[in-house]
């Protein structure tokens, strides 16, 4: 709004100055066209883009590509040559007719635009708490997708990735979780494209197979085009975006052009992963062995082709079989630029990613155009458009294919001596048991077609009042392709079976805004917005399969068995539509405050609890520029910001107010079933919270903090009720449980973000940037003080967690094993699982796993292991996560050093209870060779006799049973530390000398070396201790299944080499 | 500016207007591929499907294993090899208060309650009264459907919570449990509802006046008894709508015994209430029958691909108890030497024949596969029968039981008649006098295998407890075998279980209840 304001007015000056040039004659006075060139001041780099302007006169223009500039100046006149992350320079013209300037980084960021929803701030300005980052750490993290970015990067905001899957879901959350069914992820607005929320992605969440994709909404944007993201955070910052932000939000500005010469700029990096670390498992001949000492004590013969386990070689490393060496490369090209009255920035964009396990791969293809046109001196245009499409083959997590794998023995053959693929001896099935064949032969395709994008008109009617109407389109066309081929697994034949789905999500937003800004002449700046926004979303799938190919190649849906066809489809709809309104005041850059109000409205409740209202306040306050600190040499800034609002969600899908009825077949003939109970009061949940921040800069701001802490409760929270067996919720026909507004949830924490500029040198620089986010959440309530909502896992088989009053969200929940019975006197003396009497068969025997007695009926220990001994194990929830970024420069050298880590959270090793048990089947890890040995203590005494043994060695493994298994249950055993630091990236740079680059007709050339995930310390003993929520499989809820490994897609290694070339 | 000014004034319009004239803006999100419930529930033909349902998916997790466990094998008609902890736990009467099955037995019970009242709540709120007796008769369905859960949920757990409206529950849902006789006489008021309002006559499998009123008479008949000493104004109760049921429903019989558990004849009138499954690919889970694979003795009999999953045998306690010429006997089990010659499979063209010298199969509810079944769509998880919990000799027996009374033995008549009906059928000689062991036993052969005997020894033990402890004790919880050759049921040495005492005679709640709402252990509240 001010840059319209600005250029409208040099319109106005130039006219002025070619009227002068006409009729007027020289003199001091007259201007002069003055020549010069901006470099960067520590790499004598031009700097495009530099806005050079008059002081104290409309006159302005920006250096173009290769840095130089013109412009009309009087003698008298002072140019002040400004740009983002540079320091502001003055220059007084005087005599001289070509002025070259350099320009050094900007120890500050004060002066950053930072987005504030519905208009932009400078960092100095802002009363909310807003985190940022540009696209240089977005470039430097080289992320399949931008979120990935966020990681360690901006405190506050946890950042986990919950499959290693190219385009995999990362979970983000924002100071926390504050809710628990209604929609958790942050509201992601991209270029004023609200993203959808609840259905995010067209194809998120299809059931295939067994195991759920999570597939990532924002895996089509390409994050070469970002040129900055900003992430609200505390409820007077989000409070303008109402109902849907509540969960914070994430601005993503893309690139635009920018007046100047043509900019090209051709990027592009090619990179390979690797397995980080491979579980110790074992080979064939410690199998063998294994199996062979198993046979032994349960009074078995090993099998005749172990009975010399010597001769036999080291079988099949499954691992070495699915893990690979992936290829990832991408190719960027931009083209920008624009005159005084239109700009433009197109791009194109191809990314490819292999995956480090077989069947998995993501390929995008996007293109970007933005342009922006000053038709009148009133009106302004524009429209940003965004294509993009993505092909994801999901076949290994559809698959499961960690989980399989780990589970399969080294003494199968994965190909027969004639190079076809084999299965186990002797398997006999209608499904597909080799992970191998399975990843590649099966088909399981996932394509995204995604458009998306604005267009805008900007009136100016006077010069402090603007208003903005913009629609914004998002069309997301989804596409899911499965083909399971016939085949010939020993003796049976699988049958070719297909299923093909395909979706439609589109969405439009309206919104008219009227800016008023005007500033006072006692110092005083007024900026009033108000608006209207209104949209609306509509999805529609269809869905069909059929089994019984004619052939396996091609196979089309109308080729398979027509009697087989099935097919489904159906549509659903919604709506919002909010006024609101800010006030921003701002007096003399010390007191400010902020105001918003939003009313909003939401098709997901029922007529009458449609509309609420959102509100925030802040003020800050910097004492910095009070007179008692103006002239200190030490502190450049010392802001203090407060702030407290309501938001409110509205997340939680469409017509949970009424109930469903759905048509099925009975005993009967036709029937109908009422699906759920419905409250139909059910409202908004909302959330309250305050902020208190502190911004300080000290020694011309080198040094700079930003801390945070806050306070946020949210209430009415919207939940499926946890409800007792009784009320007709649980089991076989059940009517869902209602969706209720019951029980609260605190976040509290703290966070820092430290900028230390530690050396700054004509060629040398270091700067390091450090983030924390400390935070806590608490369940204060729920339906009633006993409820808890548990978090399933393995098919709705084995609960893990427990979310209860006064706890965590999704608290790992089981039985402390207290290592193993050693002996018949512990057997004796020890507390007993119910039921289990001490038996080598049924019951406990020596070397089986010891539970603590908690607790009984009555409140204390009664001797028996049961439901009233399990508690609470840990939380999956970090209890801290961090961030420490180092960058230096030397000359052409560049080098930026990237660590994070969690700290304090706990996982679930499921793993270990699949493969670490003695007395499971399929594959073992090797730790159970370290199983309990079990002794005579009189060797000529009998071995039924639980006092004659005893455990020989000190282990935590328990022995290998005659029969049973009483040693599965969820307990301590398997909740392992999963703190970390990591070494995520490493980035060597060197920008070739221009005098090189010339001769090949370029500008600039940057070309870089990366790694990521160099190194990893954790105790953890999975693959990957960065492990995040979403865990894929059915009757897991997403929030409640945090922190558990079962099958993991781990993050790759990865290496990377890269170029950046400005033609 | 004079421009900007006009465009001002109509992008203000153009903002009220897109403001205001869509007031219907936010009336989204309505599934357009699902019926709702202000919709549902207009015309006679979609209460019948409303209430449709109420016969089968709800029922399911209770039908197998639960009250299998409860019925058959904690009374001792059956039993099971150690390897299958559910129904040895049941056997042992050391059923923990986690066991799944108890919990799939309550939570389904307490389905079928929260259907019924759904649906008797939308139809109350939603059906035009137009509709006439579609209607009543609709309501009439439901209120017997939550009687006879309820029924069921008495007589196994004891006190449990009376709820009438699940909505309620949702907002509140710590309750307490109520008084037993409060229960009955909820269950009774639901009853007599389902009489009044039921027709005479329905199509096959749908519950009809005659089948509230036998149930009435079953549960006058327990309720006798509930505070230990028999009210005699419930046994005439009992007496009363058994002998209308008898005397006026015009059914009668079924000529042949083992004729009632052919799926032709499906629904024979002599059937006064079962649980209706279906063969149907597009039946949902839940709405199929299980029994068969888990309760056959041999997966040859119905040859659909696995079988015998539950190691279910008849026990040497009821093999003994059925006289050799007892035509009940073939039909309720199998034993070494017998040929069923309707069980015909690809692999058994003449039927099947029983040469397991080992054990006793079970027969009852065993149907064999599509070529036994006239082609039904048979399928290891499929069967084809409904699960009868009420049959007309059921209500002959009550009649029988209720005239006994209090007296020690009877030759009324009335009692008599109805008693020889089913012992003659049986073919066996009538008898000419009655006391309650004959009864008692007569209720065992004839109705072993469709889960009630625990129930009849429960109600026994209501008003005499010492007699069906000592009864309980003394019972041969073995599996039993048998040569062809001999004539006796050899009791299998073993599995000796002989003398295991029920520790309580009602289940524990479950204990994911238990920790959820503590108050279920509170002492029982009045309801009325």
């Amino acid at each position: 709004m001010k840059r319209q304001l600005k250029i409208r007015n040099t319109n106005l000056s130039f006219l002025v100055f070619v009227f002068m040039l006409l009729f007027s004659f020289k003199g001091f006075t007259q201007s002069r066209r003055i020549n010069g060139k901006v470099v960067d001041a520590s790499s004598i780099q031009p700097i495009p883009g530099v806005n050079v302007k008059v002081k104290g006169g409309a006159t302005t223009t920006i250096t173009d590509v290769n840095g130089d500039f013109f412009i009309e100046a009087k003698a008298s006149d002072v140019l002040v040559f400004t740009f983002v992350s540079y320091q502001q320079k003055e220059v007084t013209i005087g005599d001289k007719n070509t002025i070259d300037v350099k320009l050094s980084s900007s120890t500050s960021n004060l002066n950053e635009v930072v987005v504030i929803g519905y208009g932009t701030s400078k960092r100095k300005d802002l009363t909310g708490s807003i985190a940022s980052i540009s696209a240089k750490d977005l470039a430097v993290a080289q992320a399949t997708t931008f979120d990935q970015a966020l990681q360690g990067r901006v405190a506050g905001v946890m950042v986990q990735t919950t499959s290693g899957q190219p385009g995999g879901a990362i979970s983000v959350q924002i100071r926390g979780l504050g809710t628990l069914l209604a929609n958790k992820d942050p509201l992601y607005v991209i270029d004023g494209v609200i993203i959808p929320p609840a259905r995010s992605s067209s194809t998120g969440g299809v059931y295939l197979g067994n195991a759920q994709i999570n597939d990532n909404p924002l895996a089509s944007i390409n994050p070469a085009d970002i040129a900055s993201i900003d992430v609200l955070k505390d409820a007077s910052a989000i409070a303008i975006y109402g109902s849907q932000g509540s969960a914070g939000v994430v601005v993503v500005t893309t690139k635009r052009g920018k007046t100047g010469a043509p900019q090209i700029i051709f990027d592009g990096y090619y990179g390979v992963q690797k397995l980080y670390k491979k579980i110790s498992m074992l080979n064939l001949q410690e199998y063998a062995r294994f199996l062979n000492t198993k046979a032994l004590i349960q009074g078995g013969v090993p099998q005749p082709q172990y009975v010399n386990p010597d001769y036999l070689g080291a079988g099949t490393d499954w691992q070495d079989e699915i893990f690979k060496s992936a290829a990832t490369y991408t190719g960027n090209l931009s083209v920008s630029g624009g005159d005084t009255r239109t700009q433009y920035f197109i791009s194109g964009n191809h990314f490819y990613q292999d995956g480090q396990i077989i069947g998995s791969s993501l390929k995008r293809e996007s293109f970007k155009l933005t342009l922006d046109n000053k038709t009148t001196n009133w009106l302004k245009i524009g429209s940003s458009l965004n294509i993009s499409g993505i092909k994801e083959n999901v076949n290994s997590s559809q698959y499961d294919i960690i989980n399989t794998t780990l589970g399969l023995t080294p003494d199968i053959a994965t190909k027969n001596p004639d190079g076809s693929i084999s299965f186990p001896p002797g398997f006999v099935g209608t499904y597909n048991p080799n992970p191998i064949a399975a990843s590649a032969l099966n088909t399981n395709q996932i394509q995204r077609t995604q458009i998306f994008g604005n267009v805008y008109a900007e009136l100016n009617f006077t010069k402090d009042l603007v208003l903005k109407n913009e629609l914004t389109e998002w069309f997301d066309f989804g596409n899911v392709n499965q083909f399971n081929p016939s085949l010939t697994i020993n003796t049976s034949k699988t049958q070719s079976s297909a299923y093909v789905q395909s979706s439609d999500n589109k969405t439009y937003t309206i919104r008219n805004y009227l800016t008023y800004n005007h500033s006072l002449k006692n110092g005083l700046n007024i900026n009033v917005l108000a608006a209207h926004e209104a949209s609306s979303g509509l999805y529609t799938y269809l869905s069909g399969g059929r089994t019984g190919f004619v052939a396996n190649d091609p196979n089309g849906l109308s080729l398979g068995d027509a009697k087989t066809a099935t097919n489904s489809g159906g549509t659903s709809d919604y709506s919002n539509e909010a006024y609101f309104g800010r006030v921003n005041l701002n007096y003399n850059d010390k007191y400010y405050l902020t105001m918003s109000i939003r009313d909003d409205g939401n098709s997901n409740f029922a007529p009458g609890n449609r509309w609420v209202k959102t509100y925030g306040f802040a003020g800050s306050w910097d004492a910095a520029r009070e007179a008692f600190l103006k002239d200190n040499k030490v502190i450049d800034q010392l802001k203090i910001r407060a702030s407290y609002g309501l938001t409110n969600n509205a997340n939680i899908g469409g017509y949970k107010y009424g109930a469903s009825i759905s048509l099925v077949t009975v005993g009967l003939g036709a029937g109908s079933k009422v699906n759920n109970i419905a409250i139909r009061n059910i409202k908004w949940e909302t959330t309250k919270g305050y902020d208190l921040g502190l911004d300080l800069g000290f020694l011309k701001n080198r040094i700079q903090l930003t801390t945070d802490i806050y306070y946020r409760k949210t209430g009415n929270l919207l939940l499926q009720a946890p409800l007792p067996i009784y009320s007709g919720d649980t089991g076989t026909g059940q009517l869902s449980a209602p969706i209720v507004n019951i029980g609260s949830i605190e976040n509290k924490g703290f966070e820092i973000t430290l900028n230390t500029h530690n050396i700054q040198g004509r060629d040398f620089n270091w700067n390091t940037t450090l983030t924390a986010t400390i935070g806590k959440t608490k369940v204060l309530s729920l339906i009633n003080d006993n409820a808890f909502l548990t978090g399933i896992i393995d098919n709705g088989q084995i609960s893990v967690t427990r979310t209860a009053v006064n706890g965590g969200i999704g608290d790992f929940y089981g039985y402390i094993a207290d290592g193993l019975y050693k002996n018949g006197a512990d057997l004796a003396n020890s507390p007993r699982q119910a039921g289990l009497s001490v038996d080598q068969r049924n019951g406990v025997w020596i070397g089986d796993v010891k539970y603590r007695d908690i607790s009984g009926p009555d409140g204390k220990p009664d001797g028996i292991i049961d439901q009233y001994d399990q508690t609470y194990l840990g939380s999956p929830i970090p209890k801290m996560q961090f961030g420490i970024n180092n960058t230096l420069t030397y000359k052409d050298f560049s080098l930026t050093i990237f660590f994070n880590g969690n700290y304090g959270n706990k996982i679930l090793n499921y793993e270990t209870s699949k493969h670490g048990d003695p007395n499971g089947g399929g594959n073992y890890f090797s730790s159970v060779l370290n199983y309990a040995r079990i002794g005579l203590l009189d060797p000529n005494g009998v071995a039924t006799d639980p006092n004659n043994l005893y455990v020989t060695n000190n282990t935590n493994v328990p022995a290998i049973r005659i029969a049973g298994n009483p040693n599965t249950a969820v307990s301590s055993r398997f909740i392992e530390n999963g703190s970390f630091l990591r070494l995520k990236n490493l980035n060597i740079g060197y920008n070739i000398p221009k005098n090189l680059t010339s001769k090949w007709k370029i500008n600039s050339l940057r070309v870089y070396v990366s790694a990521t995930n160099l190194f990893t310390i954790t105790k953890y003993t999975g693959y990957d201790p960065e492990i995040g929520s979403a865990l894929g499989s059915s009757g897991g809820t997403n929030s409640l299944t945090t922190g558990i490994d079962y099958g993991h897609y781990p993050s790759p290694r990865f290496y990377t080499f890269g170029f950046n070339a400005a033609l | 500016m004079k421009l900007s000014e006009i465009i001002l004034f109509l992008s203000l319009i153009t903002g009220l207007i897109l403001a205001s004239c869509k007031k219907d803006f936010l009336n989204k999100g309505i599934p357009k591929d699902q019926l709702t419930t202000t919709t549902f529930y207009k015309t006679a033909e979609e209460l019948r499907m409303a209430t449709a349902y109420l016969y089968g998916q709800p029922w399911f997790d209770y039908n197998f294993p639960f009250a299998y466990e409860i019925g058959e094998v904690q009374s001792a008609n059956m039993v099971t090899y150690t390897w299958n902890g559910g129904p040895t736990a049941f056997l042992n009467f050391a059923v923990p208060s986690n066991s799944s099955d108890t919990k799939y037995g309550w939570s389904s019970l307490f389905n079928v309650i929260a259907h019924s009242n759904t649906t008797m709540n939308n139809i109350s709120d939603v059906t035009p009264a137009s509709l006439g007796a579609a209607k009543t008769g609709a309501l009439g369905e439901a209120h017997f459907m939550r009687a006879i859960a309820y029924f069921q949920l008495v007589q196994i757990f004891g006190p449990v919570p009376i709820i009438e409206d699940n909505n309620k529950v949702a907002s509140n849902p710590n309750l307490n449990t109520h008084l037993v006789k409060d229960i009955y006489r909820f269950i009774i008021n639901d009853l007599n509802f389902a009489a009044a309002n039921l027709p005479l006559t329905d199509v096959p499998g749908r519950v009809t006046r005659w089948s509230a009123k036998g149930l009435l008479a079953k549960v006058y008949l327990t309720k006798a008894g509930i505070t230990g000493t028999r009210v005699q104004a419930d046994l005439d109760s009992a007496r009363f709508y058994a002998a209308d049921v008898a005397n006026n429903s015009g059914i009668s019989l079924m000529p042949n015994f083992a004729d009632i558990f052919l799926s032709k004849n499906n629904n024979n009138p002599e059937c006064l209430f079962g649980l209706q499954w279906s063969v149907s690919p597009a039946a949902q889970y839940g709405n199929n029958d299980q029994r068969q694979v888990h309760i056959e003795g041999d997966a040859s009999i119905d040859d659909v691909g696995g079988g015998g999953w539950g190691g279910y045998r008849v026990s040497a306690d009821l093999a003994k108890l059925y006289s050799s010429s007892d035509l009940r006997r073939k039909p309720t089990f199998m034993q070494d030497g017998d040929n069923y010659p309707e069980l015909v499979t690809v692999k058994n063209p003449n039927g099947y024949f029983m040469n397991d010298t080992s054990s006793l199969y079970i027969k009852k509810y065993v149907i064999g596969g599509p070529l036994a079944n006239n082609g039904a769509n048979i399928t290891p998880q499929h069967s084809n029968i409904p699960t009868y919990l009420l049959r007309l000799s059921d209500v002959y027996l009550v009649l029988a039981e209720a005239i006994l009374g209090t007296n020690a033995t009877t030759t009324d008549p009335t009692a008599l008649l109805y008693f020889n009906k089913v012992r003659t059928r049986a073919g066996l000689p009538a008898v000419t006098s009655l006391n309650f062991k004959m009864i008692f036993d007569e209720r065992r052969v004839e109705l072993a295998g469709e889960y009630q005997f625990w129930f009849d020894i429960k109600r026994w033990h209501d008003y005499n407890p010492a007699a069906a402890l000592a009864f309980v004790t003394a019972q041969h919880r073995n599996m039993a075998s048998y040569y062809r050759s001999n004539t006796y049921y050899y009791e299998k040495p073993t599995d000796i279980l002989t003398g295991v005492k029920p520790q309580s005679w009602t289940l524990g709640y479950p204990a994911a209840d238990l920790t959820s709402d503590p108050k279920l252990l509170d002492p029982p509240v009045p309801y009325y």
